[in-house]
């Protein structure tokens, strides 16, 4: 058997494709030690699994079908293993690297048919006991693969960098495509098997299986993108309804303190009556008597409830109004004490309202969680302007001997749960798709701050 | 000298604060100048903008009966002296202890309700503020880390800076770690050494300030660094022996 360094670069350039249109999906473009290493290790493994061992142990030919389906599971540990995304992410991106380098692959194959056949027929049949002279022959067709797939892949990042994220955020949208996704897989794997098999390359690319396929992607994603838009519209919907229910909740709590507000004008009135009266007749020691006693009390009756609500008032943007009153009646309904600082109106931020809320949500529930664990503690939150920059700041009394942050982080990826890691992973994912925005996360004095601040520009 | 401003626009609440400062000055016998007591921010401004004053502490009401309120002149006297120290005085109501501390960066507020407590809120914050004075009269050259955004710019002294990381999954992101937390911000590490050559690049994902490395530990399979504050990044084997050198 020869097996010489030709065909490991031979292996090399039929991997490349699915590999830079992976690393395009992932936008991820730097590149690692470890990726390199398991990259030429993959593409050993697959040389030596699909054209070795049936060959030496006389596999039958359902057999080899099987060994077809080995370079998605080496894409998926990558993925999963290397990259650590979750598992219905690898999924999606396999997807998205299976639909482009088979599609790529397909038009080229059709496009280098109608040119020069003979050409095609000859790198077709190519095997790893082949002549050197063919297989140096099938390179440059191999580095155009590689070139167009790159190109579709950017095209389809770009055109897709929304859906991405609206379907990163849905749960259920995830589960769906990966279902889809590992039924193209099955389906690719075993069609392409058989075809190999069958010698019947030419005859397949004319026959109705072309159109089959490409029917297929085109109904699955037609599909797709209408289940996302009834999605859509139903968040849009639920948003809505959410933010009726806290404006109603918000009006009902500021209502309430009117009445106080009212109480005090009019205990206010009295009191005036009451110094004048006491002027009047100059009896500074009842005048002295009466403040300690009545004046002070009143004040700090007013001084303890809670006045801080009506400044959400300053934040014009209703999503975000919404977000904040929500979490922060739930905060004060908990028995938490709340305190707001608003100052100036915000009107605008420069990013998608809808990141801010998931930003905000997950700062404010990691907060309440925590003051909820805590049993006491005061929630703050600020919101100001600053010349170039929207800020925001979340600050939750913490428990004195809580580590330090990157302990706590560890602590938490490892464990995996769905509480406080999971949300600041989440976190830094959402915060990390904005240039423009900082992330400050502290841990003074007993206090756990984070601080997000948001600068004009991009959007 | 230590220069002390105050903006107050009820004159009955100036003159007790007044009062008060002077008292403290003279029970302690700070080199302490009593520079300007005004009742409007655009008197203070003037004279700020006339006279070069540094370093100043400022006690400002937070409301002045003035299109301008205090933390909005807070914040235009830190644009113009970033080591002025301001202390705010404010009734309960119009306290904002989150926005005092992060727009303005003050030093403390005051509660002007208790007139028990302010004596002592005003003492404490002079005390405060006469002892940064004294350690700004011997400077230990700190330097400052440019965070720079486009739009946000923040600076963070060196010696609180512990490493940079990037974020392994995302792209063009990283994180700077300092003693007591983390900021998340947008950058690649070879722009940080463009910037602070002081710091060391010791690993491909992680750049270190020297001043901060406790000891190297070098076992055989794996090298790391352990820091002051008992946390521990690797070290990439070609960078050892640069590294060595550097903290030699």
């Amino acid at each position: 058997m020869e097996f010489t360094i030709i065909d490991i670069i031979h292996g090399m350039l039929m991997y490349a494709p699915a590999y830079i249109v992976t690393k395009i999906l992932t936008r991820d473009f730097r590149s690692y030690l470890k990726e390199s290493i398991y990259l030429v290790v993959a593409i050993l493994l697959h040389t030596i699994v699909s054209d070795i061992i049936p060959v030496v142990f006389f596999l039958r030919i359902e057999l080899r079908i099987l060994l077809y389906l080995v370079p998605y599971i080496l894409l998926f540990t990558y993925l999963f293993r290397i990259k650590r995304y979750p598992y219905k992410k690898c999924f999606i991106i396999m997807l998205g690297a299976l639909l482009i380098t088979p599609i790529v692959n397909l038009l080229l194959f059709l496009i280098v048919n109608t040119i020069s056949p003979v050409y095609l027929e000859r790198i077709n049949n190519i095997t790893l006991q082949a002549p050197l002279y063919i297989i140096l022959q099938s390179i440059p067709f191999l580095l155009i693969m590689i070139i167009s797939s790159a190109l579709a892949a950017l095209f389809f990042a770009k055109f897709s960098s929304r859906l991405q994220e609206r379907v990163y955020q849905s749960k259920k949208a995830q589960t769906i495509l990966s279902t889809i996704s590992v039924a193209i897989i099955a389906f690719m794997a075993i069609s392409t098997a058989i075809m190999r098999y069958q010698y019947e390359f030419m005859d397949f690319i004319t026959s109705w299986e072309l159109f089959f396929a490409f029917g297929f992607s085109i109904v699955v994603f037609v599909s797709f993108s209408f289940y996302m838009k009834s999605e859509r519209e139903k968040t849009a919907r639920q948003q809505k309804e959410t933010e009726q229910k806290a404006m109603q909740q918000y009006t009902e709590q500021v209502e309430q303190q009117q009445v106080i507000v009212q109480k005090f004008k009019h205990d206010h009135k009295n009191i005036l009556l009451s110094i004048e009266g006491y002027l009047e007749t100059e009896d500074i020691a009842g005048l002295k008597e009466y403040f300690s006693t009545q004046i002070k009390t009143a004040d700090d009756a007013i001084t303890q409830s809670d006045f801080s609500l009506y400044r959400l008032s300053n934040i014009k943007i209703p999503e975000i109004k919404a977000t904040l009153i929500n979490k922060l009646l739930a905060a004060g309904s908990a028995g938490i004490d709340v305190n707001i600082e608003i100052i100036g109106e915000i009107e605008h931020v420069s990013i998608r309202s809808v990141s801010l809320v998931r930003m905000l949500s997950i700062i404010l529930d990691n907060a309440i969680e925590a003051l909820a664990e805590l049993q006491s503690g005061t929630l703050s939150v600020a919101c100001y302007k600053e010349e170039y920059a929207v800020v925001f700041v979340v600050q939750n009394t913490c428990r004195a001997d809580l580590p330090p942050l990157s302990q706590l982080k560890r602590a938490n990826y490892s464990n995996k749960g769905e509480g406080r890691g999971f949300g600041l992973s989440n976190l830094t994912e959402l915060v990390s798709e904005y240039r423009n925005i900082i992330l400050h996360t502290n841990i003074t004095e007993g206090n756990f701050i984070q601080k997000l601040s948001i600068g004009k520009g991009e959007v | 000298m230590l220069h002390i401003f105050i903006c107050e626009d009820d004159q009955m609440q100036r003159k007790s604060i007044e009062g008060i400062v002077n008292k403290v000055v003279m029970e302690e016998e700070y080199d302490i100048s009593f520079a300007v007591s005004v009742d409007s921010p655009s008197t203070l401004l003037d004279y700020l903008e006339k006279n070069d004053v540094k370093g100043a502490l400022f006690f400002l009401d937070v409301d002045l009966q003035h299109k301008m309120n205090g933390i909005e002149l807070g914040a235009k006297i830190r644009e113009m002296d970033r080591s002025a120290i301001i202390a705010f005085i404010t009734t309960h109501s119009e306290m904002l202890p989150l926005v005092f501390a992060h727009k303005v960066e003050a030093l403390d507020y005051i509660i002007k309700d208790d007139s028990q407590k302010i004596g002592a809120g005003i003492k404490e914050c002079i005390q405060l503020a006469y002892q940064r004075y004294l350690d700004r009269k011997h400077p230990s050259q700190t330097k400052q880390f440019v965070v720079n955004t486009g739009s946000i710019v923040w600076n963070i002294p060196y010696d609180e800076i512990l490493y940079f990381e990037t974020n392994l999954n995302i792209s063009h992101r990283l994180i700077l770690h300092t003693d007591n937390g983390e900021i998340d911000f947008s950058g690649t590490l070879s722009d940080v050494i463009a910037s602070a050559p002081e710091f060391f690049i010791c690993h491909r994902s992680f750049v270190v300030n020297p001043k901060k490395i406790r000891r190297i530990q070098k076992a055989k399979s794996k090298k790391n660094i352990e820091l002051l504050n008992g946390e521990i990044i690797p070290v990439a084997r070609s960078r050892m022996p640069e590294l060595l050198k550097i903290i030699a």
